[in-house]
């Protein structure tokens, strides 16, 4: 069996691995276009930050690829594919012929249409290659950079920036930061956290132009006519999947798969950020694009490549950052506001003096989604439940509050994934009124001493 | 694959002492402060509640497709689910996605922290604390057979 992987991030690794798993046989072949090892792709903001070292970039150790039989084929682009005769086509002249072909190409990073992209010193936010010409550029002295879009990406280069020594301006279109991960009021709360670490944002401003003199950037000019001196700029104004080699597939905003990665050719796989999959609390198809989704993809999809028939239960949109060390969590539908359907709940506590801010979002008491900022409270419990969209009515007042119904809650839900056991859940658990503790006294205290041995 | 000892909770005999949790931080951090164990306990006192958060060591461990910087790795001799805390960038992805909330937060470091079943020594040092054999540590064949969690205590 000849399998070949495009791309080498999170998903291929992941298909890599788990085809390794069920066949020791077979041939792996990836191809890449970037020259790296594997390396972590959210890592490149801590790298410019001086935080994290080369040595602490590879995603898996150094020989890898030999442990795991793979032909590596780094700094060479796939040019196309032909998905009738099953063959791949590489820059520079080579074909390889393949059985299965897993396309995990990923994000692409989409480019606004403004003056001046062309002058040195303006760079995207995506590869390591990228981030260690910037290194380079602030090590030469460069010490003020404007990052356009204060989406997550934009905000992590901001970091990387800031603790990299230079003096950084965040422009954001928007009226508001990470639009994308946080609603109305979590995003107010972060950017008043970036501002006192002393990060300058400017929302509901976009950048005219980028200026350069002697083919240099020099500065750039917002849309209301301002002027910002800088040497150094970032474009972050968001990511799109990588579609170049979709031409003769299926495609929705990314390439649409089965439950089992499989694209329009059933020999041909999706996974990671380019692949379009089942929203879990949406229940629509969607494009999630981050490290653990594309990872647990790439590992589902590999299986299933090798011949292991495993169905994937869908993906959730979620995200962990952290701001000058609070906390930031999001995980599916976070505003309501936000999505075409009405019909949300939500449950807030908050104490902004704090930074905490805490938000689930229910629907047909079923977790939707929720916000964790500076207390992650139980929020591995909650990513739980959002994936299972079990009912989860009963507990809507006391998973914030951490009350005894929300611990009885997770115990009973461990029991039953633990064991496999079914827990029959009680009438009540799905009525809307507020949970009412109503017990028996004596018999509980029966209860309660059968069930302590001392 | 013959079932590996695992260390299993009995919230119904926990009396909330957190003796566990320093122990696990003595014996790794060696302080004892219950912040810094991979044990956590989760507690309510009005209403008498105790709940312990521990790693299962899963079979498909959802850290471990979470882990950006690949510090968290699934052996596949011993079926340990193993953190390289020097490597962790604390990023609270594995926190996120850990669905018994069982991956901690070191503020001090910032990075995570997470249990490794004491791998160097004869038994888990949580498991030699716990006062009242809420956590014990054993094989079990038929999980099923024994309830892992007893019933709540209270009717609901
Ligand atoms: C700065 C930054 C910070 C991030 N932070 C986080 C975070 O905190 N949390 C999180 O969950 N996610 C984060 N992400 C997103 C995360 O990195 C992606 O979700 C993840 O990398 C997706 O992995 P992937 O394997 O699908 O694709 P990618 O990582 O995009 O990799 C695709 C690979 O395919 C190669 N390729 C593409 N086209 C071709 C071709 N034609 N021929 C050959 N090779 C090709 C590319 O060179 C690339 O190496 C961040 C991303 C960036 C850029
Ligand atoms: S940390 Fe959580 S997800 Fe990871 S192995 Fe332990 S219990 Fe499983
Ligand atoms: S916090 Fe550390 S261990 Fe957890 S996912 Fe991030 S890097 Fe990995």
């Amino acid at each position: 069996m000849e399998y070949v992987i495009i791309g080498n991030s999170a998903a291929a690794i992941g298909a890599v691995e788990s085809i390794r798993k069920v066949d020791r046989e077979g041939t792996v072949t990836v191809i890449s276009s970037e020259k790296e090892h594997v390396y972590s792709r959210p890592l490149i903001a801590h790298l410019v930050a001086g935080e994290a070292g080369e040595d602490k970039m590879p995603y898996r150790q150094a020989d890898f690829y030999r442990k795991m039989g793979v032909r590596l084929l780094l700094g060479h682009k796939v040019n196309g594919v032909n998905y009738e005769d099953q063959k791949v086509f590489i820059n520079g002249g080579g074909e390889l012929a393949y059985d299965r072909l897993l396309i995990a190409t990923g994000s692409k990073v989409s480019v606004p249409s403004i003056p001046g992209l062309g002058l040195e010193g303006v760079t995207a936010f995506q590869t390591c290659a990228e981030a260690r010409a910037i290194v380079e550029m602030l090590k030469a002295g460069r010490k003020k950079a404007v990052v356009i879009g204060a989406g997550l990406i934009g905000l992590r280069a901001a970091y990387g920036l800031q603790k990299g020594g230079a003096g950084v301006t965040v422009v954001e279109f928007l009226p508001r930061v990470l639009s994308r991960v946080l609603d109305a009021e979590g995003s107010e709360l972060v950017e008043s956290i970036l501002k006192k670490g002393g990060l300058n944002v400017l929302t509901g401003r976009s950048v005219r132009e980028i200026t350069g003199t002697g083919g240099r950037v020099a500065g750039v000019v917002l849309d209301n006519g301002e002027k910002l001196p800088c040497d150094l700029v970032v474009i972050a104004t968001g990511v799109a999947p990588n579609l170049e080699l979709a031409a003769g597939l299926k495609t929705g905003r990314g390439i649409v798969v089965n439950q089992f990665f499989q694209t329009s050719y059933s020999n041909v796989y999706a996974a990671g950020d380019v692949a379009e999959t089942m929203d879990i609390p949406r229940g629509v198809p969607r494009v999630n694009a981050n490290w653990p989704n594309a990872h647990e993809q790439g590992r589902v999809a590999g299986l299933n490549m090798a011949g292991r028939p495993v169905p994937y239960k869908g993906s959730i949109g979620m995200n962990a950052v952290s701001f000058c060390g609070v906390p930031v969590i999001s995980i599916g539908v976070f505003d309501p506001d936000a999505e075409p359907e009405s019909g949300y709940e939500t449950k807030i506590r908050k104490n902004p003096e704090a930074n905490i801010y805490q938000k689930l979002v229910f629907k047909q008491n079923r977790l939707k989604g929720a916000i964790f900022i500076g207390d992650l409270g139980c929020c591995g419990a909650v990513k739980d439940l959002i994936e299972s969209q079990m009912l989860a009515g009963i507990i809507k007042d006391s998973i914030l509050e951490e009350r005894y119904q929300l611990y009885g809650f997770l115990r009973k839900r461990r029991q039953e994934k633990l064991e496999g056991k079914q827990v029959r859940w009680p009438e009540t658990y799905s009525i809307t009124q507020k949970y009412q503790k109503s017990f028996n006294e004596e018999t509980w205290t029966e209860r309660e001493r059968d069930q302590r041995p001392w | 694959m013959p079932k590996k000892k695992q260390i299993y909770a009995r919230p119904d005999l926990c009396a909330g002492c957190r003796i566990c949790a320093n122990a696990c931080a003595l014996v790794h951090r060696g302080e004892a402060n219950p912040r810094l164990g991979a044990v956590r306990i989760r507690q309510n006192l009005i209403e008498r509640y105790e709940f312990q958060e521990i790693c299962r060591h899963c079979e498909d461990p959802p850290c471990v497709d979470a882990c950006m910087t690949g510090c968290i790795s699934k052996d596949p001799g011993t079926g340990l689910v193993i953190q390289d805390q020097s490597r962790c960038a604390g990023c609270w992805m594995c926190l996120m996605v850990c669905p018994y909330g069982a991956v901690g937060r070191d503020v001090i470091k910032e990075v995570a922290i997470k249990c490794d079943r004491c791998a160097g020594r004869k038994a888990p040092a949580c498991v030699e604390a716990c006062p009242t054999g809420a956590l014990v540590l054993e094989t079990r064949e038929d999980a099923a057979e024994e309830p892992f969690f007893a019933e709540p205590t209270v009717a609901g």
